[in-house]
């Protein structure tokens, strides 16, 4: 796992913020073949129902000049890649302290990578930011024999966001996190 | 703040257009996907309360 060090970040070759979209593009060695450039994007979370929540997501450019953030790449050193992407989020949320940022933890392989960052990282990260977890919870039925459900019958999850608890192992993670800007 | 972190900072602002469009950005962008927490929120409530709850914890953090 790595370490973060916002002061050993990547020079961004060039980078744009703005409250609709912000991207940053780094070259980014690998340990085997040619260099890749990285782009780190912070947009409004898709849904209009959540203004102030912006999602951050990062990879190499796919054919369409969007992010694949699917592929998996060997960098030559990852914690100056995710030290770039937090050096990011956090110029992000200088300039809009109000905002959250929100890493999608949907996929197991993700939500420990996030869950591990958040866990090594508690110092630094602490120093500029505040962490949150965010579970999703179902609730129990008054005859304490079912759950709420939607109209499929799937169980009806609801987000429930807490302050990162870092007595939580990998083991237990949680479903999304969010990164907003510590107040000094 | 560290004075290695202010320095990248100011690094990245001096590269960084502000406010607006970039003039020559890079590339196009591709809308995001929706992930799960939209799969959990149902409704204008559920949005609400979610908002309302991420508030809470940073005013609570603040206050510490």
């Amino acid at each position: 796992m790595f370490r973060i060090d916002l002061g050993n970040a990547y020079d961004a070759l060039s980078s744009s913020i703005t409250p609709e979209f912000s991207v940053a593009e780094f070259v980014a060695p690998q340990k085997q073949g040619d260099p890749v450039l990285m782009r780190v994007r912070i947009e409004p979370y898709g849904d209009p129902l959540l203004p102030g929540v912006y999602n951050l997501s990062m990879g190499p450019l796919d054919e369409n000049g969007g992010i694949n953030d699917e592929v998996r790449l060997r960098h030559h050193d990852s914690a100056r890649v995710y030290s770039t992407a937090i050096l990011f989020a956090l110029a992000f949320l200088t300039e809009y302290p109000d905002a959250s940022i929100g890493l999608d933890g949907s996929n197991d392989i993700r939500a420990n990578l996030y869950h591990s960052m958040f866990l090594l990282n508690r110092k630094v990260l602490s120093e500029y930011f505040y962490a949150v977890g965010v579970d999703w919870y179902v609730k129990l039925l008054r005859d304490q024999q079912d759950v709420e459900r939607d109209r499929d019958g799937n169980p009806f999850f609801k987000p429930r966001p807490e302050e990162f608890d870092y007595t939580r192992t990998r083991t237990d993670l949680y479903r999304y996190y969010i990164l907003q800007l510590k107040s000094n | 703040m560290n004075s290695r972190v202010q320095h990248k900072l100011d690094e990245l602002r001096r590269k960084t257009t502000m406010g607006k469009t970039a003039d020559s950005p890079i590339t196009a962008n591709k809308a995001a996907k929706p992930d799960g927490l939209s799969m959990a929120i149902h409704s204008q409530k559920d949005a609400e309360q979610f908002l309302a709850e991420l508030s809470a914890i940073r005013k609570r953090r603040t206050a510490q």
